[in-house]
């Protein structure tokens, strides 16, 4: 891994030049009391002042609605468009904890068959993470293997010294590319002990006694007793960065149409609903033990690793309050 | 915008505007070709999603019309009606529908010649309007982001 | 707040609930709902000015039913929702028991639905004056003006339905968004599916709504979706009269008519 410092009042200067290159910056910006990554215009837009962003940085890659492709009868000759994608992103000011769920999100669409739209995505986007300074009730990195500190799925790692300049780690070769195009702005250094500038977040359980124990307990009251506040809105499952499910919809007429993928979730009941009328899982306690069985037991059996980075998203937004780090610790105490 | 021709959809009842709308046929009246009649049993059953669907599919004009009130075919149909219509405009209207595209009217039976003014007046007023695009527009526009409501509004 | 927890731990004791639902504070001071069963947890229950989240919802929740009867305590528009709710014959009154505080702090347990009607209509909460005004501000501007604030704020809805599953009025075991023969609305989240969907659910909450302002607040996009219903509210009783949330009986606007309604906009 290669290792720069930029100067903070540099980063101006370093969006408008991304910016010149014909690139899009997604920056974080505020609405309201949240904050969401938008597109950069000016630097005095951005919004450093933020725990985590209300949605997750998920939706670059895997938006929320995407083409897949669209057709067109002209009198019986039929012709199929796939969508061209081109725009080239930058993202910055996602957590470490995003990184580690946009490596995940890619295992999960690339590796055995893989998505080719998400991969062109990931080929134009380079991901620039910004590690905590800060952290609130609701981040449990630290208890799902991950940290402020972590680099992984990030193609640069930002950490302000807190001496007027930023700590940048080159993760990958995409972020390399960035920093080469400007050399003028990144110093070389090397690797610098940044521990001591980032969020001390606690373990709030123990993974390895968990992740055992989650499937013993799955014939067990203790999902209802969770899932009594749910009120079944797909909330936690849209800002939550490693969901990935999705549902195909068709939207055509007789002479043109397209084919869509939009996310869905798996709190709706409709989700496993059958044609028949039957519902395999009638009630919400089945919706969320689901939720979380596939966090840290589905994802360990198929893709060896939970698919939970401890990012707090869906706690901030549940409607009911609800909160995984409990309800897993409720589990761990079973 | 010259040879701009309006498309108008027309829901009506069976009972009173459908039957105005053959007398004025029977007694060759002639009214503007512009547009499309779709019957329903009554005014009630008209439902407000089905103007969304006409809106959609690229009307630039929409007549809703029925029995007038105490000729209702079942009794209170036309008067379920009337309240529907004026809720509907008002969300339309506060959502930034242009409501003037919509003309609600009651034409009965025996008035073939209304209806023959009615759809040449909206036609009139319609091909004066101009094509309506914000709705139908709307399935060009794909996903909305986040920046565009931010930069609105520090505009 | 020993009050309120010596009444929810008699109404477990007697009887007359099997399940009681309450406001708790977490430690870290966040206030979620709570499920009381046992009357020794009853001390879990607390009230305070930052309780919003609307309680009615659960009622209509099939694992929630499965407790037989059931206590619920409400503040003004849970109390509102119910008795809504109980106007569209969604609940019956023996099976809820229903407990507030009062604004002098005292308990109040209703004997039944005619009783929440009293208590509702003395104790009306004034319309939120910041959404009046907002609603008032929107209404002003141009159509055209209207149209683009409208477009770019439903433009970012994600469709979690989040505003669907939070609203005490919103029940339907199918909901027409749901429906896809005909598809009525389309369920992709893009520009036109998500203004559908937000003129839908306004149209069939138009005089139902009772202004908690859940949707709202529930929204993770920040989508001011009550300010729709609340300008229905407002259309609906100035032309009809009619205000939801405050009767026992059914009284919604589009399920009934008046001969000399208003007929002005029609030809």
């Amino acid at each position: 891994m290669n290792y720069k410092t930029l100067n903070t009042n540099k980063l101006p200067e370093f969006f408008e030049k991304i910016k010149k290159t014909g690139k899009t910056v997604l920056a974080p910006r505020k609405k309201g009391n949240k904050t969401f990554f938008a597109t950069f215009d000016s630097f005095d837009q951005i919004n450093f002042d933020y725990v985590q962003t209300a949605l997750s940085p998920k939706s670059v890659l895997f938006p929320r609605v995407e083409e897949l492709f669209t057709y067109k009868n002209d009198d019986g000759t039929y012709s199929v468009k796939e969508p061209e994608l081109k725009n080239e992103v930058v993202v910055f000011g996602m957590r470490p904890c995003d990184g580690v769920a946009l490596d995940y999100l890619c295992d999960f669409f690339l590796n055995e068959n893989p998505d080719k739209l998400l991969q062109d995505r990931k080929n134009n986007t380079t991901f620039i993470s910004l590690a905590c300074k800060s952290f609130d009730n609701d981040c449990f990195c630290t208890s799902v293997g991950s940290s402020p500190a972590e680099t992984l799925g990030s193609d640069l790692c930002f950490t302000d010294m807190g001496n007027g300049s930023y700590y940048v780690e080159v993760v990958t070769d995409k972020g390399q590319k960035l920093v080469d195009a400007f050399p003028d702005l990144f110093a070389d250094t090397k690797e610098i002990n940044k521990v001591e500038q980032l969020a001390q977040v606690p373990v709030r359980f123990e993974l390895k006694n968990l992740v055992p124990k989650i499937p013993t307990v799955f014939e067990t009251n203790i999902w209802l007793d969770q899932s009594l506040a749910c009120i079944g809105c797909g909330a936690c499952a849209y800002v939550c960065p490693t969901c990935s499910c999705f549902d195909v919809q068709d939207e055509c007429n007789p002479k043109a149409g397209t084919r869509l993928r939009c996310w869905d979730s798996c709190a709706f009941g409709q989700f496993t609903l059958h044609a028949s009328g039957h519902n395999p899982r009638e009630v919400q306690s089945n919706r969320w033990r689901n939720r979380v069985m596939h966090k840290f037991n589905y994802s360990v059996q198929n893709m060896n690793t939970i698919s939970c980075v401890g990012c707090g998203r869906c706690i901030r937004v549940c409607p009911a309050g609800m909160s995984i780090i409990e309800h897993l610790i409720s589990v761990e105490e079973a | 915008m010259s040879n701009f021709e309006p498309k108008i959809i027309a829901f009506v009842c069976n009972w009173c505007t459908y039957a105005g709308a053959d007398l004025a046929g029977t007694s060759r009246i002639k009214y503007a070709p512009n547009v499309r009649i779709v019957r329903f049993p009554c005014t009630g059953r008209i439902d407000f999603m089905l103007l969304l669907k006409a809106l959609q599919t690229g009307a630039d004009g929409i007549i809703v019309s029925g029995c007038h009130p105490a000729d209702c075919h079942y009794t209170a149909g036309n008067y379920h009606a009337r309240r529907r219509w004026i809720i509907f405009k008002s969300l339309l209207d506060f959502v930034g529908f242009d409501t003037g595209r919509i003309t609600f009217s009651w034409v009965s039976a025996a008035e073939g010649a209304k209806w023959a003014q009615i759809v040449n007046e909206t036609v009139d007023k319609i091909r004066d309007l101009g094509p309506y695009t914000d709705y139908s527009n709307l399935n060009k526009l794909g996903v909305g982001t986040i920046t565009e409501v931010l930069n609105a509004r520090t505009a | 707040m020993q009050e309120l927890h010596n009444k929810i731990k008699s109404i477990l004791e007697n009887g007359s609930a099997s399940l009681f639902i309450a406001y708790q504070k977490s430690r870290e001071g966040k206030i979620t709902p709570t499920f009381i069963t046992k009357p020794e947890q009853s001390q879990k229950a607390y009230f305070g000015d930052d309780c919003k989240q609307n309680l009615a919802v659960y009622i209509h929740k099939q694992e929630v039913k499965n407790f037989g009867k059931v206590g619920i305590f409400a503040n003004i528009y849970t109390l509102k929702s119910l008795l809504q709710i109980y106007a569209e014959n969604q609940i019956r009154d023996d099976y809820l028991k229903v407990v507030t505080i009062n604004p002098n702090g005292a308990i109040v347990e209703f004997a039944n639905f005619m009783e929440i009607e009293n208590y509702v209509n003395e104790n009306k909460p004034a319309p939120n004056p910041e959404d009046m005004e907002r609603v008032e501000k929107l209404s002003n501007l141009s159509r055209e003006e209207r149209w683009d604030y409208w477009l770019n704020e439903l433009s970012t809805c994600i469709k979690c339905y989040a505003c669907r599953a939070a609203c005490p009025m919103c029940y339907c075991t199918k909901c027409t968004v749901d429906c896809n023969q005909p598809q009525w609305i389309s369920t992709p989240s893009h520009s036109l599916g998500n203004i559908e969907w937000h003129i839908m659910r306004a149209m069939h909450l138009a005089g139902r709504c009772v202004e908690c302002n859940e949707c709202a607040r529930v929204c993770p996009m920040d989508i001011p979706l009550n300010l729709l219903t609340v300008k229905l509210n407002d259309t609906a009783n100035i032309e009809f009269g009619q205000q939801a949330g405050l009767k026992g009986e059914l009284d919604y606007a589009l399920s009934t008519f008046k001969v000399d309604d208003k007929e002005n906009f029609i030809r």
